[in-house]
Protein backbone atom coordinates (compact mmCIF):
# COMPACT_ATOMS: atom_id res chain seq x y z
CA UNK A 1 0.00 0.00 0.00
CA UNK A 2 1.12 3.57 -0.70
CA UNK A 3 1.80 5.97 2.13
CA UNK A 4 2.00 9.63 1.68
CA UNK A 5 4.68 11.65 1.77
CA UNK A 6 3.91 13.04 5.48
CA UNK A 7 3.75 9.43 6.63
CA UNK A 8 6.84 7.95 5.71
CA UNK A 9 9.10 11.16 6.63
CA UNK A 10 7.68 11.21 10.02
CA UNK A 11 7.73 7.71 10.54
CA UNK A 12 11.77 7.74 9.43
CA UNK A 13 12.27 11.11 11.80
CA UNK A 14 10.32 9.40 14.62
CA UNK A 15 12.02 6.81 14.49
CA UNK A 16 15.41 8.01 14.57
CA UNK A 17 14.50 10.36 17.55
CA UNK A 18 13.12 7.73 19.70
CA UNK A 19 14.09 4.04 20.75
CA UNK A 20 10.89 2.85 19.00
CA UNK A 21 11.60 0.86 16.18
CA UNK A 22 10.11 0.87 12.99
CA UNK A 23 7.08 -1.70 13.20
CA UNK A 24 6.18 -0.16 17.00
CA UNK A 25 6.76 3.86 15.28
CA UNK A 26 4.74 3.05 12.17
CA UNK A 27 1.92 1.30 13.86
CA UNK A 28 2.04 4.37 16.71
CA UNK A 29 1.57 6.54 14.12
CA UNK A 30 -1.18 5.06 12.07
CA UNK A 31 -2.90 4.90 15.82
CA UNK A 32 -2.37 8.41 16.03
CA UNK A 33 -4.00 8.68 12.54
CA UNK A 34 -7.19 7.02 13.34
CA UNK A 35 -7.65 8.71 16.35
CA UNK A 36 -8.20 11.84 13.72
CA UNK A 37 -10.20 10.51 11.65
CA UNK A 38 -6.63 10.30 9.00
CA UNK A 39 -5.26 7.47 6.68
CA UNK A 40 -1.56 7.22 5.86
CA UNK A 41 -1.93 7.10 2.67
CA UNK A 42 -4.00 10.37 2.05
CA UNK A 43 -2.95 12.60 4.83
CA UNK A 44 -0.64 15.58 4.17
CA UNK A 45 2.01 17.44 6.04
CA UNK A 46 -0.55 20.23 7.41
CA UNK A 47 -2.62 17.42 8.44
CA UNK A 48 0.56 15.45 10.11
CA UNK A 49 1.54 19.25 11.99
CA UNK A 50 -1.70 18.74 13.81
CA UNK A 51 -1.98 15.46 14.63
CA UNK A 52 2.33 15.46 16.07
CA UNK A 53 1.26 18.58 17.80
CA UNK A 54 -2.53 17.61 19.47
CA UNK A 55 -2.26 13.78 19.82
CA UNK A 56 1.30 12.12 18.67
CA UNK A 57 2.82 13.31 22.48
CA UNK A 58 0.12 11.57 24.44
CA UNK A 59 0.86 8.66 22.45
CA UNK A 60 4.42 8.42 22.17
CA UNK A 61 4.67 9.28 26.10
CA UNK A 62 2.32 5.97 27.04
CA UNK A 63 4.77 4.13 25.21
CA UNK A 64 7.53 5.63 27.10
CA UNK A 65 9.03 7.91 25.14
CA UNK A 66 10.31 11.15 27.21
CA UNK A 67 10.44 13.95 26.50
CA UNK A 68 7.72 13.25 24.10
CA UNK A 69 6.32 16.61 23.36
CA UNK A 70 9.37 18.19 22.43
CA UNK A 71 10.54 15.19 20.12
CA UNK A 72 6.88 15.63 17.97
CA UNK A 73 7.86 19.62 18.33
CA UNK A 74 11.38 18.85 16.91
CA UNK A 75 9.55 17.56 13.71
CA UNK A 76 6.97 20.24 13.04
CA UNK A 77 9.46 22.56 11.19
CA UNK A 78 10.76 19.61 8.63
CA UNK A 79 6.96 18.75 7.84
CA UNK A 80 6.78 22.02 6.21
CA UNK A 81 9.63 21.62 3.92
CA UNK A 82 7.48 19.02 2.42
CA UNK A 83 5.59 19.56 -0.65
CA UNK A 84 1.57 19.32 -0.22
CA UNK A 85 1.90 15.95 -1.67
CA UNK A 86 -0.41 14.67 -4.35
CA UNK A 87 -3.70 16.15 -3.25
CA UNK A 88 -6.49 13.48 -3.64
CA UNK A 89 -9.95 14.98 -3.42
CA UNK A 90 -11.81 14.39 -0.25
CA UNK A 91 -15.16 14.65 0.40
CA UNK A 92 -14.55 17.49 2.45
CA UNK A 93 -13.50 19.44 -0.39
CA UNK A 94 -15.96 18.10 -2.67
CA UNK A 95 -18.82 19.62 0.25
CA UNK A 96 -16.65 22.60 0.84
CA UNK A 97 -17.51 23.40 -3.12
CA UNK A 98 -21.07 22.56 -3.02
CA UNK A 99 -22.78 25.88 -1.43
CA UNK A 100 -20.35 28.04 -3.52
CA UNK B 1 -65.03 21.31 9.91
CA UNK B 2 -62.37 19.96 7.39
CA UNK B 3 -62.10 16.27 7.06
CA UNK B 4 -59.07 14.50 8.03
CA UNK B 5 -58.25 13.27 4.46
CA UNK B 6 -58.78 16.68 3.34
CA UNK B 7 -56.30 18.05 6.06
CA UNK B 8 -53.87 15.24 4.68
CA UNK B 9 -54.15 16.46 1.27
CA UNK B 10 -53.32 19.94 2.25
CA UNK B 11 -50.15 18.95 4.06
CA UNK B 12 -48.77 16.18 1.21
CA UNK B 13 -49.38 19.33 -1.04
CA UNK B 14 -47.46 21.72 0.80
CA UNK B 15 -45.17 19.22 1.72
CA UNK B 16 -44.63 18.09 -2.26
CA UNK B 17 -44.40 21.84 -3.55
CA UNK B 18 -42.32 22.59 -0.94
CA UNK B 19 -40.01 19.44 -2.02
CA UNK B 20 -40.20 20.08 -5.82
CA UNK B 21 -39.24 23.68 -5.13
CA UNK B 22 -36.30 23.01 -3.04
CA UNK B 23 -35.07 19.75 -5.16
CA UNK B 24 -35.70 21.83 -8.79
CA UNK B 25 -33.58 24.84 -7.44
CA UNK B 26 -30.70 22.29 -6.24
CA UNK B 27 -31.08 21.32 -9.80
CA UNK B 28 -30.48 24.54 -10.85
CA UNK B 29 -27.93 25.76 -8.57
CA UNK B 30 -25.73 22.52 -8.75
CA UNK B 31 -26.40 22.81 -12.76
CA UNK B 32 -24.89 26.51 -12.94
CA UNK B 33 -22.00 25.18 -10.67
CA UNK B 34 -21.31 22.15 -13.02
CA UNK B 35 -21.29 24.20 -15.88
CA UNK B 36 -18.38 26.72 -14.05
CA UNK B 37 -16.29 24.36 -12.65
CA UNK B 38 -16.51 21.07 -14.56
CA UNK B 39 -16.10 18.86 -11.73
CA UNK B 40 -17.56 15.46 -11.89
CA UNK B 41 -19.11 15.32 -8.55
CA UNK B 42 -20.88 18.55 -9.32
CA UNK B 43 -22.26 17.18 -12.33
CA UNK B 44 -23.26 14.05 -11.44
CA UNK B 45 -25.14 15.50 -8.44
CA UNK B 46 -26.95 17.60 -10.80
CA UNK B 47 -27.66 15.02 -12.74
CA UNK B 48 -29.20 13.13 -9.86
CA UNK B 49 -31.52 16.20 -8.51
CA UNK B 50 -32.73 16.76 -11.97
CA UNK B 51 -34.07 13.54 -13.90
CA UNK B 52 -34.25 11.75 -10.59
CA UNK B 53 -35.61 14.03 -7.36
CA UNK B 54 -37.82 16.40 -10.32
CA UNK B 55 -38.29 15.19 -13.81
CA UNK B 56 -38.57 11.35 -12.59
CA UNK B 57 -40.47 11.92 -9.57
CA UNK B 58 -43.07 14.77 -11.54
CA UNK B 59 -43.67 12.01 -14.25
CA UNK B 60 -44.25 9.12 -11.63
CA UNK B 61 -46.60 11.18 -9.46
CA UNK B 62 -48.58 11.49 -12.08
CA UNK B 63 -48.52 8.77 -14.24
CA UNK B 64 -48.79 6.13 -11.25
CA UNK B 65 -51.48 7.49 -9.52
CA UNK B 66 -53.16 7.56 -13.01
CA UNK B 67 -52.76 3.66 -13.88
CA UNK B 68 -55.14 3.38 -10.43
CA UNK B 69 -58.01 4.25 -13.37
CA UNK B 70 -58.19 2.26 -15.85
CA UNK B 71 -58.59 4.37 -19.50
CA UNK B 72 -58.49 7.74 -17.33
CA UNK B 73 -55.12 8.42 -19.98
CA UNK B 74 -54.36 6.84 -23.13
CA UNK B 75 -51.68 4.19 -23.50
CA UNK B 76 -49.51 6.63 -25.62
CA UNK B 77 -49.35 9.21 -22.68
CA UNK B 78 -49.12 6.39 -20.00
CA UNK B 79 -46.44 4.92 -21.47
CA UNK B 80 -44.53 8.77 -21.85
CA UNK B 81 -45.28 9.53 -17.91
CA UNK B 82 -44.08 5.99 -16.97
CA UNK B 83 -41.34 5.15 -19.12
CA UNK B 84 -40.36 8.35 -19.63
CA UNK B 85 -40.15 8.49 -15.17
CA UNK B 86 -38.99 5.74 -15.22
CA UNK B 87 -36.10 6.51 -17.62
CA UNK B 88 -35.01 10.05 -15.85
CA UNK B 89 -35.41 8.27 -12.27
CA UNK B 90 -32.94 5.32 -13.41
CA UNK B 91 -30.19 7.36 -14.84
CA UNK B 92 -30.51 10.09 -12.31
CA UNK B 93 -30.00 7.02 -9.56
CA UNK B 94 -27.07 5.53 -11.21
CA UNK B 95 -25.77 8.90 -11.01
CA UNK B 96 -26.66 9.60 -7.35
CA UNK B 97 -24.65 6.17 -6.60
CA UNK B 98 -21.83 7.02 -8.96
CA UNK B 99 -21.47 10.94 -6.98
CA UNK B 100 -21.44 8.33 -3.89
CA UNK B 101 -19.21 6.23 -5.09
CA UNK B 102 -16.42 9.21 -6.31
CA UNK B 103 -17.22 11.03 -3.18
CA UNK B 104 -16.97 8.44 -0.59
CA UNK B 105 -15.31 5.31 -1.80
CA UNK B 106 -13.47 6.12 -5.20
CA UNK B 107 -11.10 3.17 -5.61
CA UNK B 108 -12.57 0.72 -3.38
CA UNK B 109 -13.02 -2.70 -5.94
CA UNK B 110 -16.22 -3.64 -3.65
CA UNK B 111 -17.96 0.06 -4.73
CA UNK B 112 -17.12 -0.15 -8.03
CA UNK B 113 -18.49 -3.32 -8.55
CA UNK B 114 -21.50 -2.48 -6.61
CA UNK B 115 -21.93 0.97 -8.85
CA UNK B 116 -21.82 -1.23 -12.26
CA UNK B 117 -23.95 -4.09 -10.29
CA UNK B 118 -26.75 -0.78 -10.04
CA UNK B 119 -26.36 0.14 -13.62
CA UNK B 120 -26.71 -3.11 -14.84
CA UNK B 121 -29.77 -3.99 -12.49
CA UNK B 122 -31.54 -0.32 -13.36
CA UNK B 123 -30.91 -1.37 -17.41
CA UNK B 124 -32.25 -4.61 -17.20
CA UNK B 125 -34.76 -3.99 -14.94
CA UNK B 126 -35.97 -0.70 -17.17
CA UNK B 127 -36.18 -3.07 -20.48
CA UNK B 128 -37.79 -5.78 -18.94
CA UNK B 129 -40.61 -3.53 -17.51
CA UNK B 130 -40.70 -2.25 -20.83
CA UNK B 131 -40.70 -5.23 -22.84
CA UNK B 132 -43.55 -6.94 -20.12
CA UNK B 133 -46.18 -4.01 -21.06
CA UNK B 134 -45.12 -2.24 -18.03
CA UNK B 135 -45.21 0.83 -19.19
CA UNK B 136 -48.79 0.88 -20.41
CA UNK B 137 -50.48 -0.42 -17.14
CA UNK B 138 -47.55 1.32 -14.80
CA UNK B 139 -48.45 -1.81 -13.16
CA UNK B 140 -46.61 -2.37 -9.85
CA UNK B 141 -45.55 -6.16 -9.47
CA UNK B 142 -43.48 -8.09 -11.59
CA UNK B 143 -39.71 -9.60 -11.87
CA UNK B 144 -38.61 -6.34 -13.69
CA UNK B 145 -40.58 -3.84 -11.44
CA UNK B 146 -39.26 -5.25 -8.37
CA UNK B 147 -35.64 -5.00 -10.12
CA UNK B 148 -36.00 -1.35 -10.66
CA UNK B 149 -37.67 -0.49 -7.56
CA UNK B 150 -35.09 -2.58 -5.49
CA UNK B 151 -32.26 -0.96 -7.18
CA UNK B 152 -33.80 2.38 -6.98
CA UNK B 153 -34.26 1.83 -2.41
CA UNK B 154 -30.67 -0.15 -2.32
CA UNK B 155 -28.96 2.99 -3.99
CA UNK B 156 -30.92 5.21 -1.82
CA UNK B 157 -29.93 3.12 0.91
CA UNK B 158 -26.28 3.27 -0.05
CA UNK B 159 -26.31 7.38 -0.24
CA UNK B 160 -28.01 7.79 2.82
CA UNK B 161 -25.46 5.86 4.85
CA UNK B 162 -21.95 6.86 3.64
CA UNK B 163 -22.04 10.27 4.97
CA UNK B 164 -24.51 9.35 8.05
CA UNK B 165 -23.30 6.32 9.16
CA UNK B 166 -19.80 6.31 8.10
CA UNK B 167 -18.42 9.86 7.22
CA UNK B 168 -20.00 11.86 10.13
CA UNK B 169 -17.60 10.12 12.46
CA UNK B 170 -14.65 11.35 11.03
CA UNK B 171 -15.89 14.72 10.65
CA UNK B 172 -16.81 14.89 14.36
CA UNK B 173 -12.93 13.92 14.85
CA UNK B 174 -11.49 16.73 12.41
CA UNK B 175 -13.85 18.84 13.71
CA UNK B 176 -12.24 18.51 17.37
CA UNK B 177 -8.87 19.20 15.74
CA UNK B 178 -9.30 22.06 14.11
CA UNK B 179 -9.05 20.12 10.53
CA UNK B 180 -12.43 21.04 9.05
CA UNK B 181 -14.75 23.96 9.18
CA UNK B 182 -17.90 23.42 11.66
CA UNK B 183 -20.45 24.38 8.48
CA UNK B 184 -18.57 21.74 6.38
CA UNK B 185 -18.93 18.99 8.66
CA UNK B 186 -22.51 19.68 9.04
CA UNK B 187 -22.77 19.50 5.49
CA UNK B 188 -22.55 15.69 6.49
CA UNK B 189 -25.39 15.62 8.61
CA UNK B 190 -27.73 17.56 6.91
CA UNK B 191 -26.93 15.82 3.78
CA UNK B 192 -27.29 12.34 5.49
CA UNK B 193 -30.42 13.34 7.24
CA UNK B 194 -32.07 14.52 3.93
CA UNK B 195 -30.77 10.87 1.97
CA UNK B 196 -33.21 9.39 4.92
CA UNK B 197 -36.20 11.89 4.70
CA UNK B 198 -36.07 10.60 0.68
CA UNK B 199 -35.60 7.27 1.77
CA UNK B 200 -38.58 7.12 3.79
CA UNK B 201 -40.22 9.32 1.10
CA UNK B 202 -39.50 6.15 -1.79
CA UNK B 203 -40.23 3.11 0.50
CA UNK B 204 -43.96 5.46 1.61
CA UNK B 205 -44.71 6.13 -1.48
CA UNK B 206 -44.41 3.11 -2.79
CA UNK B 207 -46.56 1.05 -0.59
CA UNK B 208 -49.74 2.05 -1.90
CA UNK B 209 -49.25 1.07 -5.29
CA UNK B 210 -47.63 -2.00 -4.00
CA UNK B 211 -50.55 -3.21 -2.62
CA UNK B 212 -52.87 -1.40 -4.71
CA UNK B 213 -54.36 -4.62 -6.49
CA UNK B 214 -54.33 -6.38 -3.10
CA UNK B 215 -56.20 -4.90 -0.46
CA UNK B 216 -59.74 -3.73 -0.17
CA UNK B 217 -60.74 -0.22 -1.15
CA UNK B 218 -61.27 0.86 2.86
CA UNK B 219 -57.36 -1.27 3.60
CA UNK B 220 -56.49 0.59 0.73
CA UNK B 221 -57.70 4.20 1.49
CA UNK B 222 -56.51 3.54 5.29
CA UNK B 223 -52.81 2.18 4.41
CA UNK B 224 -53.09 5.36 2.02
CA UNK B 225 -53.44 7.78 4.35
CA UNK B 226 -50.70 6.27 6.54
CA UNK B 227 -48.13 6.24 4.02
CA UNK B 228 -49.04 9.40 2.57
CA UNK B 229 -48.37 11.27 6.13
CA UNK B 230 -45.12 9.34 6.44
CA UNK B 231 -44.10 11.06 2.76
CA UNK B 232 -45.40 14.26 4.14
CA UNK B 233 -43.05 14.97 6.80
CA UNK B 234 -40.80 13.07 5.07
CA UNK B 235 -40.96 15.89 1.98
CA UNK B 236 -40.61 18.58 4.48
CA UNK B 237 -37.63 17.45 6.02
CA UNK B 238 -35.42 16.97 2.90
CA UNK B 239 -36.72 20.27 1.47
CA UNK B 240 -35.40 21.75 5.20
CA UNK B 241 -32.19 19.35 5.19
CA UNK B 242 -31.00 20.11 1.62
CA UNK B 243 -31.77 23.77 1.55
CA UNK B 244 -29.86 24.21 4.41
CA UNK B 245 -26.82 21.54 3.11
CA UNK B 246 -27.18 24.13 -0.20
CA UNK B 247 -27.97 27.31 1.23
CA UNK B 248 -26.91 27.70 4.50
CA UNK B 249 -28.69 30.89 6.13
CA UNK B 250 -26.36 32.82 7.79
CA UNK B 251 -28.71 32.35 10.91
CA UNK B 252 -27.63 28.80 10.29
CA UNK B 253 -24.07 29.77 9.91
CA UNK B 254 -23.95 31.90 13.42
CA UNK B 255 -26.29 29.13 15.29
CA UNK B 256 -23.43 26.67 13.87
CA UNK B 257 -20.48 28.60 14.98
CA UNK B 258 -22.01 29.36 18.14
CA UNK B 259 -22.73 25.62 18.99
CA UNK B 260 -18.67 24.90 18.01
CA UNK B 261 -17.44 27.57 20.31
CA UNK B 262 -19.15 26.13 23.02
CA UNK B 263 -18.89 22.90 22.39
CA UNK B 264 -16.12 22.40 20.80
CA UNK B 265 -16.74 19.40 19.06
CA UNK B 266 -20.37 19.32 17.99
CA UNK B 267 -21.66 19.58 15.11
Amino acid sequence: MNHSEAFEWTCAELESKSLLNTLEVRGTVRLALKQAGLEPRHVTPEQMRVVLERIMPGELESRAVTDAESVCLSLVPGLSCLAAGTEVETPEDVFKRLSG
Amino acid sequence: MARPEDSLAVLLGVSQLLYLATVLALGLRLSILASRNRQLPEILLAVHFVLCATVGYVLLGVGVPASYEPGMLSPEVMALLIGGGHLASSVGVFAGAAFNYFVFRRGKAWARGLLWLGGLTLSTGYIGYAMSGGFRDGRCEGIWFWLLYGTYTAAAAWVMTEPFAHYYGVMRKHLRLGLVEPLVANRFLLWGGGSVCRFIMLIMGGIPSIFFRHLSPAEWQALTSITLTFVALAGFGVSVTYWLTFFPTPAYKRFLQRRHESAGDEI
